[in-house]
């Protein structure tokens, strides 16, 4: 678990330089490609957010019903 | 209820509907870009438009107006297509404003036989030297707006800055008013734990707030991109954004404080009356204290270009659904978690035993 | 009359055991003196905007200090003989009044010593009494019920900051635009619905307090 979130601290500072570098250098073309046709790529960036946040939360659902599975494994071999 | 499953698929077929439906819905024609944006009465007045969603031939019967409030109008002159979506209209702006104020806001309307009307709303500031109402009044009121042709098409309003971003309305609004309904739920499940001291309710109150939390954080996250592009940052001073956070704030100390607490009773009776207690306190601030500044948001306060009819009757038959379809998927996700949690429980009381 | 003086009788009781070990307010005092000494320090040339915000901010630090030990010294010992001689709406009624009192005067200390540091910026001194009226009370409130919830969840001191400090923003967001009003930095014309507001938010907390705190009190 600790291990766990190690990776995962260095995914986030990994992905937070990654976009503060996009943002540096190529603020201008990445808001542009949001402007443009009507702004429907807000739209979708905006599902995909939605998408992307849910999902997350449900894997870390299914994690704690890892843990409750393998525990129960663990008691009925054990018994 | 809670493992029935029509619900469920209702949720996630009004949610499909609302993707599919709010995503292919095409925009009505409006007014993309309108220069210069300043004139001074008197004078010959020629402006760029560029149009959205027009398809212009050269046998396209076009014609525009200037509107000051609703009873003063302004035929043009002349209008050249010069591709599908830019014109050149030209307007002899009268010597005098209908008013004598120094500087008057028309609105622009442009009709295109085939296609709907636009508006846009306050698109050119008139400046004059002197005023002489009564001789204005008579040159602004030569010509009406009549005949607009209208498309009953299902199709949604085109508003100036927001653009196809308007769609977002069924997203990003639409998760806020889902998490406020899980966070009624969540309280009622409080209150009827408060009332009985039955675990299993603090388990699915706790359940129903966490998941609005989720919501919650969505929100923030969907609102505060729009904001990027609608608004230009990503975060403002706005009072609904301020209270909103707060509203997050709130419910996170919430979460923090489920789970300092460690004995299971306690924790329940003291986060069920901090819920509530934090419930009451949002009161206020959600529902009367934006409603009482003014604010970036439509509907009250400020904003006057972006407030009238921006939720017409297209785009409500695609909002409603889009609030119970996200309302059904919270509760299917916090259904799933409660279950997880109760058979937690009941092992946790089996290996105890 | 006779709750009136069960509650009143508890006042008393809490007042004298602060008086009694008058460090609580020596140090409270000595707090105020010294945020106040830091910020004047810090800026050279105070503006109102300034002034106003820095002394809601000193006055929230200050007010939380000293509400939120108001359940912690009771032991569970004595909690226990409380518990079996009083009303639970006593109790709480009777800690919002202390509390009310106190912040009250802490709120009043503050802006002498701020006043005698720099200036009054405040157009009618009866109105910004009033504001801080109202505002001492939602601060007792909720600092009250917070100081409560964290006491029966076992005393936890971190767990006080962090529950009190989102819930009472709507308070302090409003009475602080009470008070650019008064300082006329803001031309305000819904002062009276503001103050309604303000005490409408206050009533309601304190209803639910008390309602709550029963609940929490049998436990």
């Amino acid at each position: 678990m600790r291990y766990l979130n190690q990776k995962f601290t260095t995914l986030i500072l990994t992905l937070s330089v990654v976009l503060l570098t996009i943002q540096d250098v190529a603020a201008a073309p990445f808001e542009d490609f949001f402007r443009s046709t009507g702004k429907i790529y807000v739209v979708v960036a905006i599902i995909a957010i939605t998408f992307l946040v849910i999902v997350l939360y449900l894997i870390r659902l299914e994690r704690k019903i890892n843990k409750l599975e393998k525990l129960q494994q663990h008691e009925s071999q054990t018994s | 209820m809670i493992r029935q499953s029509w619900w469920k698929y209702l949720g996630a077929l009004l949610i499909i509907y609302v993707i599919i439906v709010g995503l292919l819905t095409p925009m009505k024609p409006g007014v993309y870009e309108f220069t210069p944006i300043n004139t001074k009465a008197g004078k010959s007045f020629t402006a760029d438009i560029i149009t959205y969603n027009t398809h212009y031939k050269d046998s396209s019967q076009l014609r525009a107006w200037l509107k000051i409030d609703t009873s003063y109008a302004l035929l043009s002159s002349t209008i050249e297509i010069q591709e599908v979506n830019k014109l050149k209209v030209t307007f002899d702006i009268p010597n005098y404003n209908p008013s004598t104020s120094d500087v008057v806001i028309a609105d622009l309307v442009i009709d295109e036989k085939d296609e709907h009307f636009m508006v846009l709303p306050q698109a050119l500031y008139i400046t004059q030297d002197s005023s002489q109402v009564d001789e204005g009044a008579l040159a602004w009121s030569l010509s009406n707006i009549e005949n607009l042709s209208e498309n009953t098409d299902f199709t949604f309003p085109f508003r100036w800055i927001t653009e196809e971003s308007m769609r977002n309305l069924f997203f990003h609004v639409s998760i806020w008013f889902a998490m406020f309904i899980l966070l009624i739920i969540g309280i009622i499940y409080a209150i009827k734990y408060l009332l009985s001291k039955d675990l299993k309710w603090d388990i699915y109150s706790s359940s129903l707030t966490h998941v609005a939390i989720v919501f919650g954080i969505i929100g923030m996250l969907t609102g505060s991109f729009w904001a990027k592009f609608a608004w230009g940052q990503f975060w403002i001073n706005d009072p609904k954004l301020n209270m909103s956070a707060v509203a997050l704030l709130i419910y996170l100390a919430y979460w923090v404080l489920r789970v300092s607490i460690t004995d299971q009773d306690v924790r329940a009776r003291v986060s069920a009356a901090y819920s509530l207690f934090a419930f009451a306190a949002l009161i206020p601030l959600v529902f009367v204290l934006p409603r009482m500044m003014d604010s970036m948001h439509p509907g009250n306060g400020g904003n006057p270009a972006f407030g009238k009819d921006d939720l017409d009757n297209t785009m409500r038959m695609v909002f409603y659904p889009a609030i119970i379809g996200f309302t059904l998927l919270g509760l299917w996700i916090s259904s799933l978690y409660i279950r997880f949690q109760l058979l937690w429980e009941s092992y946790m009381i089996k290996r105890s035993n | 009359m006779q709750d009136l003086i069960k509650i009143w009788s508890l006042v008393k009781k809490d007042l004298t055991v602060d008086l009694r070990e008058i460090y609580a307010f020596a140090s409270v005092f000595l707090f105020v003196l010294t945020c106040v000494f830091i910020v004047f320090k810090a800026f050279d040339q105070i503006s109102l905007q300034i002034w106003v915000v820095t002394y809601w901010i000193i006055l929230i630090f200050v007010s939380i200090n000293a509400v939120l030990k108001s359940f912690k010294d009771e032991s569970s010992s004595s909690r226990m003989y409380f518990y079996s001689i009083l009303n639970p709406l006593h109790v709480i009624v009777a800690k919002i009044i202390y509390n009310f009192i106190f912040v009250y005067t802490l709120s009043l200390i503050l802006w002498i010593i701020l006043v005698f540091f720099s200036f009054n910026p405040f157009e009618s001194i009866g109105q910004f009494l009033l504001i801080l009226l109202c505002a001492s009370f939602g601060f007792s409130v909720v600092f009250t019920f917070v100081s409560a919830l964290s006491q029966s969840g076992g005393n936890n001191s971190t767990l006080l900051s962090i529950l009190g400090m989102p819930l009472i923003i709507p308070i302090l967001l409003l009475s602080i635009k009470l008070s650019f009003a008064n300082t006329a930095m803001l031309d305000d014309t819904s002062l009276v619905t503001d103050f309604s507001l303000l005490v409408g938010i206050n009533l309601l907390l304190t209803g639910i307090c008390m309602l709550l705190f029963s609940i929490l009190w049998k436990a």
